[in-house]
């Protein structure tokens, strides 16, 4: 895989012009500046170990062990792969010619070196993925539990499969995904590309009304029940409000039914309302 | 002041942001208002306290400015792309789970290609949904088996870590 980043040696900056997605046609205005000194593979590789370093100065105390030798670990870039335009057209030629990227069966993601904001924000991102508690756990019952953060996917024996927080999970990933961007002042990458725009806004919300040291508890460790609890009691200790909450989410991100979002929109709104007021207006 | 006032004040007069097009930033806040039902539910509340928790509420959309203008004056358009992009990834999922889908592909393509068609004569608006078109576009021909490659996003929601 490695002589694919090696063979480039342009940074360049494009600027999206007319497309037809009907005949997968696009044309660019393409400013090129030649830079032997560093590839867009490179910048990636940048972003991503910055964001590791900030993520283990600003939670390490948060995670687990393993998860910080992971992550000290040079392994983690194979993740993301920049290649050129060119060759990711030759090499899959079958993909439509107007996508950014795509992930393959073994989990490797391609970017498309087509611009910057978009390579910089997807590795910012997919790094932060990488540093929020992940765990395989195999239960008693013979299901397994995924944990990636604060998502929790099982298998069931019978072949059932069940979410829970996917997509607040998300919003999580990319409310920090936009505070490392501004860190690290990428603006283009943080203005210009709107990744789960409402859950990240949930995820906003989420932190004012329960705390930020929850959030990072649940997201960068093993603590996924003090978020839960904190919710909960703010809504006047109702044991299931949490589970509603991280529901709607779901539908708000997922739904194809319009009606079914605007119920869930006014659930969230409802609960928000309860919770604020519990907290700040007495 | 009714909840609608509250979200117009707060984008022109305390955010200080230009609109482009002040007729559709205020249909945009309407039906924003009305499917997050934000009127019914702040009714009893003296303006003081509705005010403030509107303003808490909408506050972190305001995170990057422009985003917030963009979704504002686009908002039904934007919906109907959430809508169909939803759908195009449930399909993909249903695809890659091998589960039979008895879609028309081809009608889906071209509601896509009538949604984007109209979003793409902005740029700013382009800017914000070129990633999710880009996955649309991939999802699209997975479910057509064109491509084994999946989206980014599928692929996220498949495999988990």
């Amino acid at each position: 895989m490695k002589e694919l980043y090696e063979e480039e040696s342009e940074v360049y900056e494009t600027k999206a012009g007319n497309r037809d997605i009907n005949n997968n046609e696009i044309s660019y205005e393409c400013d090129f500046s030649s830079n032997e000194e560093i590839t867009s593979k490179e910048i990636a590789d940048a972003v991503h170990d910055e964001t590791k370093r900030d993520m283990m100065e600003e939670h390490g105390d948060v995670m687990n062990e393993s998860q910080r030798e992971m992550l000290d670990s040079d392994e983690t870039k194979d993740h993301l792969n920049v290649i050129s335009s060119q060759e990711y057209v030759d090499r899959f030629e079958e993909v439509p010619f107007n996508v950014v990227g795509h992930c393959d069966k073994e989990g490797n993601i391609f970017i498309k070196d087509i611009s910057m904001p978009v390579i910089e924000h997807v590795s910012v991102h997919e790094t932060m993925h990488l540093c929020a508690d992940r765990q395989e756990i195999n239960m008693e019952n013979g299901d397994t539990k995924l944990v990636s953060g604060l998502r929790e996917t099982t298998f069931h024996e019978d072949g059932r499969i069940t979410d829970k927080n996917e997509k607040i999970n998300e919003g999580i990933t990319e409310m920090y995904t936009m505070r490392e961007l501004r860190s690290q002042e990428l603006d283009d990458a943080s203005e210009s590309i709107v990744s789960y725009p409402e859950a990240r806004v949930w995820a906003e919300r989420l932190e004012k009304l329960v705390g930020q040291e929850n959030v990072e508890a649940a997201y960068f460790g093993t603590d996924k029940k003090s978020i839960e609890r904190e919710f909960n009691r703010l809504s006047g200790n109702d044991e299931s409000a949490w589970n509603r909450f991280s529901k709607d989410i779901d539908v708000v991100e997922n739904s194809q039914d319009m009606d079914e979002i605007r119920h869930a929109k006014e659930r969230l709104f409802i609960q928000y309302k309860t919770i604020y007021m519990n907290k700040y207006m007495g | 002041m009714s909840v609608e006032e509250i979200i117009y004040n707060y984008i022109v007069e305390e955010r200080h942001i230009e609109y482009s097009d002040k007729k559709k930033l205020e249909q945009g806040i309407i039906h924003y208002v009305e499917d997050n039902g934000l009127d019914a539910m702040s009714k009893n509340m003296d303006d003081v306290q509705k005010r403030q928790l509107i303003e808490a509420f909408i506050e972190p959309m305001f995170n990057v400015s422009e985003e917030a203008r963009v979704y504002f004056e686009n908002y039904d358009l934007l919906m109907k792309l959430k809508l169909l992009s939803n759908r195009l990834l449930d399909i993909a999922e249903m695809t890659y789970r091998g589960k039979s889908t008895d879609v028309d592909v081809a009608q889906l393509k071209d509601e896509l290609s009538y949604i984007v068609d109209q979003m793409y004569n902005d740029e700013s608006l382009r800017k914000n949904v070129d990633l999710e078109v880009s996955e649309c576009l991939l999802d699209l021909d997975y479910i057509m088996g064109i491509t084994d490659k999946m989206s980014i996003r599928l692929s996220r929601r498949v495999k988990v870590i």
